[in-house]
């Protein structure tokens, strides 16, 4: 274990793999300033790019994006009061307030800090898991493993909308749409209606710029204008902000664990984690006087669990295949394109690429949290600039990605589709995470059962594991609902 | 009271179609997923049995959702909840005004793409770019120039460095 330790940090120092690392935490910090454009859409833009390239370095590109988002979407929350992303939103109660009475840069300060000791315990924890987490999760057969991906998808379905039921349609919905092409058990394909462009199913990549980048990109253009009409100023007290952060270092290590272990429950969004978290600091601090005027408590614990959760969220989706969350599922679907097996598989022959995972992740935030402290003036500057000037840019990298899948018509016309899917489904209400990550596990679920059903019938059903599996499963959903009106209500 | 212009029993209908896209909506997946089911009965048995019963799932499902709204009387729960990646909407993006504007943008993208299947990305981009921010957004025609010129230049590296193709046209490769 020691020795993929070691291995995975000495497989990461090769210098394209470090340069990738880095340029996924510049692109992470682009797309956490920028409102609406998250994790999920910066991976989803660099994944056409990665056929090809080094596994590693892919991989330590999209995990450097993910690592860096919670801390930049932290700008235009404290600066602005505009979420950077659904995980900053609480960051504003206190951290906006604060920039008004001209001690931006002490919240900033302190929320950066904060961040990189939440990346941190949040790598650290994942270390940690490995070696015990290992031999159970070795011992998990086809059956286990379907009950895994059921238990994802419906934790996904029921945390990730308004309406519990109508995340979960959606989530068979992209289960059906996975089931488009050659059947991975049959000599068959399926619902292709002749057309050859369809045989090799629909592309991970085009689903995901289509149902994510096309129509945040049209959203935000229809709102037109910038991100922030005039310049809130940084003021001084950096310094400040980090002390802040070592005083209060009891409170970061509690919501850095309270974020990882959020954060592991599949489909618990950063919104949520987000908000748990004000609300928890918020009632266990005796004096509560300044929260929501400017208390750097309520900076310090929201930024500490959310770059933590990474941690957490990495958990589900390398053990057991599970998706953590809507990035996450998008990066389980980066590790099949590079052959990689998330699962039981992974732990016992990729060991080394398990730790490089989380290596990039802890140089990732390190590199995230210098970048957003030694850039904070230009990186704010960016908050100035139209939206419809960078909209182009983003929609020729989207076309342009799109088009590389099979360099067919077919890949623009479906990336329109879903573009438009997207923007309804955003619309009405319906998530959309639920449905990417019932796509990417189609495969993996029609496998498993497969097996399962050819190996024990319809006997699996009652093995002990697959009934407490169900058991959990049901459990889960029931308090999962109950934590998201909790959420909800907390929600000002 | 004045009879209804034409205009607006449009707008009205429009809005009507508006507050009931969802269910719509969900009324659009049941012939999907029936379809998925009949047309898996044709499959050989690995590959009917999953979406055989995914389909049956997805089904009893939208069965149970719209027999929840029967019961709700149509009462639509969009709250102020946290979702896992959307920032919320707000109701002004939901209105009528908002939908227009986001179909609009919609509408430069199918001119965009007309572009592109007639001269390819590279020259679309370049006449697209332009246009599309002066007369959308009345954005100064020398950034929106300098921009196009940009894009151009990135799209001809990616192609250099990556190996990329950008989308060619019937009349312009």
């Amino acid at each position: 274990m020691l020795d993929a330790l070691v291995n995975g940090l000495f497989i990461l120092l090769d210098p394209f793999r470090m340069l990738m690392l880095l340029a996924g935490v510049v692109i992470g910090i682009v797309v956490g300033i920028l409102p609406g454009l998250g994790g999920l859409m910066g991976m989803a833009l660099v994944l056409p790019f990665l056929f090809g390239m080094d596994p590693y370095a892919g991989i330590a590109m999209l995990i450097g994006i993910a690592a860096a988002v919670p801390s930049a979407d932290t700008f235009p929350s404290v600066l602005m009061g505009i979420p950077g992303s659904s995980g900053s939103q609480a960051t504003i109660m206190d951290g906006y307030p604060l920039a008004r009475q001209g001690q931006a840069a002490r919240a900033l300060g302190a929320a950066f800090s904060a961040s990189l000791v939440g990346g941190l315990i949040g790598a650290l924890a994942l270390t940690a898991l490995v070696p015990f987490a290992r031999p159970i999760v070795l011992a998990f057969g086809s059956p286990e493993l379907f009950m895994l991906t059921l238990l994802g998808l419906s934790m996904v379905g029921v945390l990730s909308g308004n309406r519990p039921l109508l995340g979960i349609i959606a989530g068979v919905f992209g289960v059906l749409i996975g089931t488009i092409g050659g059947a991975p058990v049959a000599a068959e394909y399926r619902f292709v209606f002749g057309e050859l462009y369809l045989y090799d199913g629909i592309s991970l990549v085009i689903l995901a710029l289509g149902l994510f980048a096309l129509p945040e990109i049209i959203d935000l253009l229809a709102r037109g204008g910038a991100i922030a009409e005039r310049s809130p100023g940084l003021g001084g007290g950096w310094l400040q902000g980090v002390r802040d952060t070592l005083r209060h270092k009891w409170l970061v290590v509690r919501h850095s664990l309270f974020g990882i272990f959020i954060g592991f429950i599949p489909g618990m969004g950063s919104s949520i984690i987000d908000w748990l978290n004000y609300g928890y600091v918020v009632q266990t601090s005796r004096d509560r006087s300044r929260f929501g005027k400017g208390d750097i408590r309520g900076v310090i614990a929201p930024e500490s669990a959310n770059n933590a959760r990474e941690g957490g969220v990495l958990m589900p989706t390398l053990l057991f295949g599970v998706p953590g969350s809507s990035a996450m599922a998008l990066f389980l679907g980066a590790l099949l394109i590079f052959g990689v097996q998330p699962g039981p598989q992974l732990l016992r022959d990729e060991l080394d690429l398990v730790f490089v995972i989380i290596w990039s992740l802890a140089l990732g935030n390190v590199f995230g949290t210098l970048l957003c402290l030694l850039l904070s003036r230009p990186i704010a500057a960016l908050t100035f600039v139209p939206f419809y000037y960078l909209a182009p840019v983003v929609l020729i990298i989207v076309i342009l990605g799109a088009f590389q899948e099979t360099r067919h018509w077919g890949d623009l016309l479906l990336l329109f589709g879903f573009g438009l899917l997207g923007w309804v489904m955003k619309r009405i209400g319906m998530p959309r995470p639920p449905l990417l990550i019932g796509f990417i596990l189609s495969s993996l679920a029609e496998r498993y059962l497969w097996m399962s059903y050819n190996l024990y019938d319809w006997e699996w059903l009652y093995r002990p594991m697959v009934l407490a599996i169900g058991g959990v499963t049901l459990t889960l959903v029931i308090a999962g609902i109950l934590v998201k009106r909790r959420a909800t209500r907390e929600t000002p | 009271m004045a009879p209804d212009s034409p205009q607006t029993s449009l707008q009205r209908w429009l809005v009507w179609l508006i507050e009931w896209l969802d269910l719509l909506f969900l009324v659009l997946l049941v012939p999907i997923f029936a379809y998925v089911y009949w047309a898996s009965q044709g499959f050989m048995l690995g590959a009917r049995l999953f979406p055989s019963y995914v389909a049956i799932f997805g089904l009893v499902l939208i069965g149970l959702e719209l027999l929840r709204r029967i019961i709700k009387r149509g009462v639509v729960a969009v709250g102020r909840g946290p979702a896992t990646a959307d920032l919320e909407l707000d109701e002004e993006q939901r209105s009528l005004a908002g939908y227009g504007r986001g179909l609009i943008m919609f509408a430069w993208l199918v001119g965009f793409y007309g572009l592109i299947y007639l001269i390819g990305l590279l020259w679309a981009t370049a006449i697209f770019v332009p246009v599309f921010l002066v007369l959308q957004f009345r954005a100064r025609w020398w950034i929106s120039l300098l921009l196009a010129g940009g894009l151009m230049g990135l799209i001809y590296l990616l192609h250099l460095t990556l190996r990329l193709r950008w989308p060619p046209g019937v009349f312009l490769n």
